[in-house]
């Protein structure tokens, strides 16, 4: 606790002090609790989190920097994190915006699994879905977008690739089965500059009527955790893959349709007889969303991934009342045996203090769909948060 | 004698059968809401049914480019949001992504979101008199592209002064959502403009929100500032 109250004190005097220097901080403080069935785990997590947006001049070219802090404890004293989340400068010119440093970016346009955010791995040790904030990992990438009108033009370079954060074996999380739990890991090198980079092109179109299109090539390492049994070690497939993506979003009086297609040329997987596999995976998402004149938001979608020939579906629903903000997801299966239900509330309290709690309800079967290692597994979040 | 009964004649009836133009009404009333083709104001939203007042920097070029950034509350800072046409993006900080959304969606209180990043008519809706009096022009305004906030609007403009007085917010079908009037006219950014709008909710008595526009400047900005890079 005291290294936790140590970093926080650091972020939170920088953050203070920053105040001073006529730049724009916002701070977060919170407290996150989660309880995870079955493995009667639970997880208390204060964290602290500030960011700082400093602008050079009044001229829309005068560079701007953003730096990002997070300061969270998990489980012990030993697993104090302090981690700079953002650390960006952002150039802009006449018809062109450069933002170089540790960033996350984000292309997906659906909701729920975010299969085009390919920039950043993510931190499955917690297994949080859409929860990006906690689970994109950021990276240092020079991010470069050119406009012309309607057509905007995108290259972006990461000279060092970042591997995801996996769950440690037999954890809550861990995606493999318990048969394989026994056996030892072999993870992803760490990468080194230049030898080890990422990169790729964007383009995206808005046409007039609406439509807005976006194409993403894309090269970078293995993203999906997927092991190969070598003498007796499970080796983490660790190679470099090609991706191909569009996306689009169209927008009619109250009606929003979306979509996601991914295709990435011989992607590693596991088999479902546990062998170590490589196949050009599909995989789409499609969905609409409507607001009513109430405001109350109601969304459907239908996802699908050629690996093992799945397809599911899923309900999302959005609604404010007074203070109360409320928010339910339900996935499930076509083809497999995959369920999914988040129901969450955001209580938004004065003086910006809100307490929000969702329950995630998983449940699949072995060796199918996504949640074939979540069977009859629970676990519920709240999150206690002031902002200031 | 018989010359000058015809002119008068002529010039009476020309008088009497010369057409208001709604169009030109509408663009100037336009004109009052709106400094130049390019500007930037600072609005303040009070809603009856939120705890905390809303801030926003708001930032438009043109008829169909639009960014808007939220000062507060601090909850929802970073909720930015661009409007390019009739296609409108906003900022979730939870999920560092930006979520294309529909301009019907609510801004705060009955505040939508085209309310205040989308403040030009002429253009968007096709307007027709349907009523005068000494004082007012009632136009009648009809939507003529899709996936505007509103789909008929009823607008009390001055006679004088083209000032915008009242609009009633009506669904397809006729039926009364919202009247805002705007109010507060006061000398801001090189003119006359109504510096608070409030809108009052048609079906509860209860539900309303005041946007009082705080600064008004014009300014100009390029092109690349209305992109889904810059909401973050």
């Amino acid at each position: 606790m005291r290294y936790f109250l140590g970093i926080a004190l650091f972020f939170f005097s920088i953050a203070v002090l920053a105040k001073d220097v006529d730049a724009l901080v916002s701070s977060e403080v919170g407290y996150r609790y989660r309880y995870t069935e079955l493995s009667k785990d639970t997880q208390k997590r204060p964290y602290l989190q500030s960011h700082l947006t400093k602008k050079f001049g009044d001229n829309y070219t005068d560079p701007i920097i953003d730096v990002s802090f997070r300061a969270s404890q998990a489980g012990s004293e030993t697993n104090t994190e302090a981690e700079l989340r953002s650390f960006l400068i952002t150039k802009r010119g006449k018809n062109y915006s450069f933002e170089w440093g540790l960033q996350t970016v984000s292309w997906s346009e659906t909701f729920g699994f975010n299969i085009i955010d390919l920039v950043n791995p993510r931190d499955w040790s917690e297994y949080v879905f859409d929860d990006l904030a906690w689970a994109q990992l950021p990276v240092w990438a020079l991010k470069n977008t050119f406009s012309f009108g309607s057509f905007k033009i995108q290259p972006l370079y990461v000279p060092r690739a970042r591997n995801n954060i996996l769950p440690r074996a037999s954890s809550y999380f861990d995606p493999l089965p318990e048969v394989l739990s026994s056996y030892s890991r072999r993870e992803a090198k760490k990468k080194e500059f230049f030898d080890s980079s990422e990169g790729g092109l964007r383009l995206e179109y808005l046409f007039d009527f609406g439509l807005d299109l976006s194409l993403v090539a894309y090269s970078h390492y293995n993203r999906l955790p997927s092991y190969s049994l070598e003498e007796g070690t499970l080796v983490l497939a660790d190679k470099r893959l090609t991706s191909y993506a569009a996306s689009f979003t169209y927008s009619e009086g109250g009606l929003v349709l979306r979509g996601d297609t991914l295709k990435t040329l011989a992607q590693p997987y596991f088999s479902t007889d546990l062998q170590y596999s490589e196949k050009d995976q599909l995989q789409g998402i499609y969905g609409a969303d409507y607001t009513f004149s109430n405001q109350f938001v109601l969304g459907a979608q239908y996802q699908f991934s050629n690996i093992h020939n799945e397809s599911w579906w899923a309900l999302q629903a959005k609604k404010t009342v007074e203070d109360f903000e409320l928010q339910c997801l339900y996935f499930q299966g076509i083809t497999n045996a995959d369920k999914w239900f988040r129901p969450e509330v955001t209580w938004r309290l004065p003086s910006s203090i809100s307490l929000r709690f969702f329950a995630d309800f998983i449940s699949g079967k072995e060796n199918e769909g996504n949640f074939g290692t979540f069977i009859k597994k629970k676990q519920y979040v709240t999150n206690l948060s002031w902002l200031f | 004698m018989k010359l000058l009964l015809s002119c008068s004649l002529f010039f009476f009836s020309t008088l009497l059968f010369a057409e208001v133009n709604p169009d030109m009404i509408l663009k100037k009333a336009d004109e009052i809401r709106n400094p130049s083709e390019s500007f930037q104001m600072k609005v303040t939203v009070h809603s009856s049914t939120e705890a905390e007042d809303s801030e926003f920097d708001v930032m438009i070029k043109g008829k169909n480019k639009t960014l808007v950034k939220t000062l507060l509350p601090r909850r929802d800072r970073g909720r930015n949001m661009l409007m390019l046409d009739e296609s409108m993006w906003v900022f979730i900080p939870n999920l560092k992504r930006e979520v294309r959304i529909s301009l019907a969606q609510k801004l705060t209180g009955q505040a939508a979101n085209g309310d205040i990043s989308r403040m030009r008519w002429h253009g968007d809706y096709t307007s027709k008199i349907i009523k005068e009096n000494e004082k007012l022009y009632a136009l009648s305004l009809t939507a003529n592209k899709k996936g505007l906030t509103y789909e008929k609007i009823i607008l009390w403009v001055n006679k004088k002064t083209y000032q915008p007085v009242t609009a009633s917010y009506l669904s397809l079908t006729g039926k009364k959502l919202k009247e805002a009037s705007f109010k507060g006219y006061k000398e801001i950014a090189g003119g006359m403009r109504p510096t608070q709008i409030f809108i009052q909710d048609s079906v509860n008595e209860k539900e309303n929100s005041l946007i009082t526009i705080t600064e008004m400047t014009s300014k100009d900005f390029p092109d690349s500032y209305f992109i889904r890079e810059n909401l973050k």
